[in-house]
């Protein structure tokens, strides 16, 4: 949630390099009017339409999405001119980490970010009430909740994080061009190597049996795939052409084949998933695909001692070798 | 006529001699329509299963045939089954899919050319038991697109929660032949008609997700308009609103290979959100964009369906808009439209 005062800057920089004509357009977030707890992804390209760009505890959606893979939102820009785009922690991760590999042009883009507050998971807020939503808001430490049945209630904010909010190390935004003030409350965190390393004590089998019941309710909707920043093969991805005779790559949902999917797509993350978690949240089933994004970035960070986008510079661990690799230590 | 509760659990689990019982049941996090292999574990608190009920007639993957060496073996005739806990939105979204899978006259004045025997056969055995929402979720919109949280379309029997029984409210003969058959099980007395209409006013007056429908077969006028870029900003191109949606029903079939001469034949589900749904061989994809695709299921609920059979394609389960992970509201998107028309 931003403050009064860091809003209005927001919308005064922002209307200002609209008008100016320093950038086509920006990518920020915007409250759904139906739907309470959301927001949703929007495109600003006029001063009036500024006003309706908020963030807030429900801005979860991962915006550097948006910049590449098959879904363009980039107007067709005028030489010089730029497009802006809002960034949290994560956000910025995903970001750097395509810049590094050439999948966004970061010469476009005007980067605004945030100190991320962190985001409420709005799931686990309405699964521990008897009556849906009617409105929720938020004022830092406590939610307040309008039922459908009328009836309110005043919730706890920490104990409704989205889990991923909670073991992020990068709230701040990185190397961004322009950082908003850092007024907003801080969130808890835990100590997220110290959870892997217990839950990486627990049998292998156990683990296997665990993700393997939760991942046969996989409706292959792709839905984590699509929302998956790191995922830019665009139209080329294999599971869009699963003609090949092969049991397991066959559109079908069967066990072979939603394993098959998903092993495809981790193995291609696995040095490069800045573990958003934006899978996790994707996926209409709820599945806990986070164990597996947590577990890669655990690995990456203890056996190469790297993390996926923090510079647009550095180079994924599994995308170079070195020359001691070949000769031997 | 009128059920006790814990009675109506035990005529299902009785049943399970005879047909299939599908019934929604917790798994992990969400709740969905599953094989009942255990009646306590039937879950008939939660509103909204996350897939919508239309699976146990059209399931995600189904067999068609087997093909082995020269010789092809047709799949096995399904049981009689029984769809027990089925909201109401969710029994209308398989009367809708009658409409595209069954071969009738159509309001166009053609007739629909192919009847769907693996539809057919399924819906002609299957006894949909529905019943009555008393709360709504914040998604929930069934009132706007004709139907109601008490409503009997689309069911063979409506079960409208009473005190610590239900009311029963019979629309055909495949219910009142289960009735019929398990007679001992009910009693009289009770006014089905006053339960149906109280518990729809209980919970309609919950409801704050309103889809306006009054420009429903409108939309054509909009098809070159660029308001789809608008409404569709944001939208990742997953298969989300239509997997989920107890209307959509497109399929394809696939061969998958199951030894070195052998093979089985699938009728899968697919999505005209998938990039390579429209995708043409010689590389031209008529719809290439997001805002293209979206404005494809928007019209096909909303426009197509109702020139071809005269309904609209929704049952305002609200589905869609829940479960998008770019938060994309149903209700948000034909406000937009019908502003524009």
């Amino acid at each position: 949630m931003m403050t009064e005062k860091t809003l209005a800057y927001f919308r005064k920089i922002v209307k200002e390099a609209i008008k100016s004509g320093k950038i086509a357009g920006f990518l920020g977030w915007r409250e759904v009017a139906d739907m309470p707890g959301k927001t949703r992804a929007f495109v600003a390209t006029t001063p009036e339409e500024v006003d309706l760009l908020v963030f807030n505890s429900f801005s979860r959606e991962n915006l550097s999405r948006l910049l590449g893979g098959k879904t363009f939102y980039i107007p067709e820009l005028k030489k010089g001119q730029k497009f802006g785009v809002m960034v949290k922690g994560c956000d910025s991760r995903n970001l750097l980490a395509n810049v590094a590999e050439n999948k966004v042009d970061r010469d476009n883009l005007w980067v605004i970010g945030v100190k991320c507050p962190g985001t409420i998971d709005i799931d686990l807020v309405r699964s521990g009430l008897d009556s849906d939503i009617k409105n929720i808001t938020d004022d830092g430490t406590t939610l307040h909740v309008e039922m459908l049945d009328g009836k309110k209630a005043d919730l706890v904010k920490s104990d409704y994080y989205d889990p991923r909010c909670l073991r992020c190390p990068y709230t701040s935004a990185l190397e961004v061009d322009e950082l908003l003030p850092d007024d907003m409350p801080k969130k808890p965190t835990k100590n997220w190597e110290k959870w892997m390393e217990s839950y990486l004590q627990k049998p292998f089998e156990e683990r296997r049996a665990y993700i393997i019941s939760q991942l046969s309710r996989c409706t292959m909707c792709f839905a984590c795939r699509d929302a998956c920043p790191g995922c830019y093969c665009n139209t080329n991805c294999i599971m869009d052409y699963p003609k090949l005779p092969e049991p397991y790559l066959q559109k079908g949902t069967s066990l072979a084949s939603i394993l098959t999917y998903h092993f495809i797509h981790y193995f291609h993350l696995s040095d490069r998933c800045t573990n958003c978690g934006e899978c996790a949240r994707a996926c209409p089933e709820s599945i806990p695909l986070n164990l597996i994004t947590e577990q890669l970035g655990y690995m990456t960070k203890t056996t190469w001692d790297f993390e996926p986008g923090t510079s647009d510079k550095a180079k994924t661990p599994l995308a170079l070798y070195k020359v001691e690799e070949v000769l031997g230590r | 006529m009128k059920i006790k509760k814990e009675k109506m659990l035990s005529l299902i689990d009785e049943s399970r001699k005879t047909h299939v019982v599908y019934a929604p049941q917790k798994n992990g996090a969400v709740t969905n329509f599953k094989k009942v292999e255990d009646i306590k574990s039937i879950d008939l608190k939660t509103v909204r299963t996350a897939t919508p009920a239309k699976e146990a007639v059209f399931p995600q993957t189904e067999l068609i045939y087997k093909v082995e060496s020269d010789k092809v073996h047709q799949a096995d005739a399904s049981k009689p089954a029984i769809l027990f806990g089925v909201r109401p939105c969710d029994a209308r979204g398989i009367q809708v899919l009658d409409n595209f899978f069954l071969a009738r006259d159509r309001k166009d004045g053609g007739k629909q050319p192919f009847e769907d025997p693996y539809w057919k056969e399924k819906r002609d055995k299957t006894l949909i038991i529905a019943i009555a929402c008393e709360k709504p979720l914040s998604t929930c919109a069934c009132s706007s697109l004709g139907i109601h949280p008490a409503s009997e379309a689309g069911s063979d029997i409506l079960l409208v929660p009473e005190g610590d029984s239900y009311q029963l409210v019979v629309s055909t003969e495949k219910g009142k032949a289960f009735i019929e058959a398990n007679k001992s099980m009910f009693e009289d007395g009770g006014d089905a008609k006053a339960a149906q209409e109280k518990v729809k006013k209980a919970c309609e007056s919950m409801m704050i997700f309103k889809l306006d429908t009054s420009k429903a077969g409108q939309y054509m006028k909009l098809y070159e308009s660029p308001i789809w870029q608008k409404v569709s900003q944001g939208c990742i191109s997953c298969g989300v609103c239509t997997f989920f949606c107890p209307t959509c029903h497109c399929f394809e079939m696939r061969d998958r290979k199951t030894g070195a001469v052998s093979c089985d034949r699938d009728k899968c589900w697919d999505s005209c959100h998938f990039t390579v749904y429209s995708l043409e061989a010689s590389g031209h994809n008529p719809r290439p964009d997001v805002a293209a695709r979206y404005r494809n299921k928007i019209l096909d609920k909303y426009q197509y369906h109702m020139t071809l059979y005269g309904e609209i394609a929704c049952t305002g389960c609200g589905r869609c808009s829940d479960l998008c992970p770019s938060g994309i509201s149903l209700s948000e998107t034909l406000k937009t439209l019908g502003g524009a028309l």
